[in-house]
């Protein structure tokens, strides 16, 4: 299992699940994506490069999310994959593919407000990483 | 640092209203709970009590770390907390004002009454689903450049009242006569201001609304007059708040502090909690960046305001003066406010953080405006889109016991995923005109999310605030007409 979306009373919470740093960010990645929208009917025509820094793994995990998040609402976009490359664990290059938003196919569902450090802590568990977001939506 | 995370948290009975969290651990001051009985034992099925908790750890608390009935399971600070800092030695917390800096409630009444409104309901609600952009993403027709986003930030409600949207009346009922100072845009991001420039004048999704609602009933004839509020009369209410403009500078901030944390060596049980002395440069830079966003909010209501009554002039083909389209009040539910309050029989300024809670100072208080100087200030509690909200009025054992505070809403009781889960195969669209409420909604998620079970009582709410006398109820809105994102 990549992800998984846990109950939240007031918000939205999702358990995320990698072998390494780089799959663990890109399914960080596809479950807020899942949250927003069906990825399956996201068309991957368009791509856009993101370094993302940060003083720990766990922030430079959130401003990786904060920073596609940004990119959904500010140029109106959805995506469909992830690639992402951690140079360290304080910097990392990516790419995040998809396309503008078209209402008529792409049903929005949550308005994510934000990416928060509630309670976030990148845990190893057996031979994967695990880590639990909380979406402010 | 004990986390108090599993830790079982032991409540000690002050009335049947109220209940103590004694100090313990790393705890500056107890905690206070108003709930009743049988509430808390809701209230405990999650980690809401343990966020009180870890509240109370942070540098300069006053008093007690305090939460209202409507408590519920947040992050960092629970939804329902209250909790007041010391100017000098305290902090400020992005967290502890959260994330749509600013969110709040007006109440706009009218001179009309249900039996005029009933024959054209459908045609006004569809009207203002028109002319009020909602759902996910949603963009307004207002675009704001540099310049207007600087006069804004610093004018707040009035900037809007300067263009078409609003009379002179308007800014005395609301907080702070719609302008916070010290909006400064150095101190904010340019993706905070991109993120803002086209959603003012819209109200998001989630739990924000427009409804039209009815006086449904009246508890405290001589206040509802002062109110300007009677039986059977149409009212408007609006929920949102700063957009994407606040959630970008609460996030941009979060990280702030999080870094000078770790400079500053403060530790604390939750990261959410992320502060900086009032005193700081961090501190004073998102108070400036914050003040921005409290403005956007301001404003953001302000012209939703505007919009509606433009939608009632055109369907009931009536002028200002006709609809009588007085603002009530505009409480803010999500904000820090600098305020005096008695700590240890001595008058003291605090930075009151209120995290899903609401002002509610007393007659006399020099922060109300003059209309209501004899009566008290307007506390607005809305509820579920399928029954009732509430008008309250401040009173003195607030100010004595809550730093003039008051619940905000009456709290989730089904997580999302749940009510989703739960309301699959329902028409909550017919289910509603059955009960003479015409609902219009972008997401049809978010009517499942924000389905009437899905929150608790927000009659309870209120009558737990009325009977610990930290409000009074006033009367009842029933709703007739909502919007959803």
């Amino acid at each position: 299992m990549d992800y998984e979306i846990l109950d939240h009373t007031a918000d939205v919470c999702v358990r995320v699940y990698g072998k390494s740093f780089d799959e663990l960010f890109g399914n960080a990645a596809r479950a807020m994506m899942e949250l927003i929208t069906d990825r399956e009917k996201i068309n991957p025509s368009q791509e856009i490069e993101i370094e993302v820094r940060g003083e720990t793994i766990e922030q430079l995990l959130v401003h990786w999310l904060q920073e596609i998040l940004f990119l959904h609402e500010v140029k109106k976009m959805v995506f469909k994959d992830f690639r992402l490359n951690l140079i360290s664990e304080t910097h990392a290059k990516g790419k995040v593919i998809g396309e503008k938003i078209d209402i008529d196919k792409h049903e929005l569902s949550f308005d994510i407000k934000a990416v928060t450090y509630h309670n976030l802590k990148i845990e190893p568990i057996n031979d994967k990483l695990k880590v639990d977001i909380v979406f402010d939506v | 640092m004990t986390r108090a995370m599993n830790e079982e948290i032991k409540l000690e009975k002050i009335h049947d209203y109220l209940w103590e969290i004694p100090k313990k651990g790393g705890m500056r001051v107890p905690g206070r709970v108003y709930a009743t009985e049988k509430m808390l034992k809701d209230i405990q099925k999650d980690k809401a009590l343990e966020q009180v908790v870890n509240v109370a750890y942070l540098p300069g608390i006053q008093k007690y770390s305090i939460a209202m009935p409507d408590i519920h399971w947040g992050y960092g600070f629970p939804i329902g907390g209250v909790a007041a800092m010391d100017v000098e030695e305290g902090v400020i917390s992005p967290g502890g004002v959260g994330y749509d800096i600013n969110c709040g409630v007006r109440l706009m009444r009218t001179s009309l009454t249900e039996e005029e409104v009933r024959p054209k309901l459908r045609e006004l609600v569809a009207e203002l689903f028109s002319r009020v952009p909602s759902g996910v993403g949603s963009s307004g027709k207002i675009k704001l450049s540099k310049s207007d986003y600087k006069e804004l930030i610093k004018k707040g409600a009035k900037w809007a009242i300067e263009r078409v949207w609003g009379d002179a009346e308007d800014l005395e009922r609301i907080e702070d006569h719609g302008t916070f100072p010290g909006g400064d845009s150095d101190t904010i991001s340019n993706k905070a201001f991109e993120r803002g420039s086209d959603q003012l004048g819209t109200l998001g999704s989630g739990n924000h609304f427009l409804e039209v609602d009815i006086v449904d009933e009246v508890y405290n004839p001589r206040v509802a007059d002062d109110f300007g509020l009677f039986k059977d009369q149409v009212c408007v209410l609006i929920h949102c708040g700063s957009r994407g403009f606040g959630h970008q500078i609460c996030t941009d901030y979060i990280d702030k502090m999080l870094s000078y944390m770790r400079r500053e060596g403060i530790n604390l049980p939750d990261k959410q909690l992320a502060c900086a002395h009032i005193k700081s440069k961090e501190g004073r830079d998102y108070l400036a960046a914050f003040a921005a966003a409290v403005n956007y909010a301001w404003t953001n209501r302000q012209i939703i305001m505007a919009f509606a009554r433009e939608a009632f002039y055109r369907v009931f083909k009536i002028g200002p003066r006709e609809l009588g389209g007085h603002l009530v009040y505009d409480v803010s539910h999500n904000i820090a406010k600098f305020e005096e309050h008695k700590v240890n029989g001595e008058i003291k300024k605090v930075c009151v953080h209120r995290k899903g809670a609401t002002r509610a100072f007393p007659k006399g208080h020099p922060l109300i405006p003059d209309i209501y100087r004899n009566v008290g200030q307007p506390v607005l509690i809305p509820g579920d889109m399928g029954r009732a909200s509430f008008v309250l009025v401040g009173t003195e054992a607030a100010l004595e016991e809550t730093f003039g505070t008051s619940c905000h809403g009456a709290g989730r009781m089904l997580s999302r995923n749940e009510a989703v889960r739960r309301g699959r195969d329902r028409d909550l669209f017919a289910e509603l005109e059955r009960k003479g409420i015409i609902l219009m909604a972008r997401g049809k998620r978010t009517v499942l999310e924000e389905m009437p079970e899905a929150y608790k009582q927000v009659e309870d709410v209120c009558d737990v605030v009325h009977n610990a006398g930290i409000a009074k109820k006033v009367a009842r809105l029933r709703p007739i007409g909502v919007i959803k994102g």
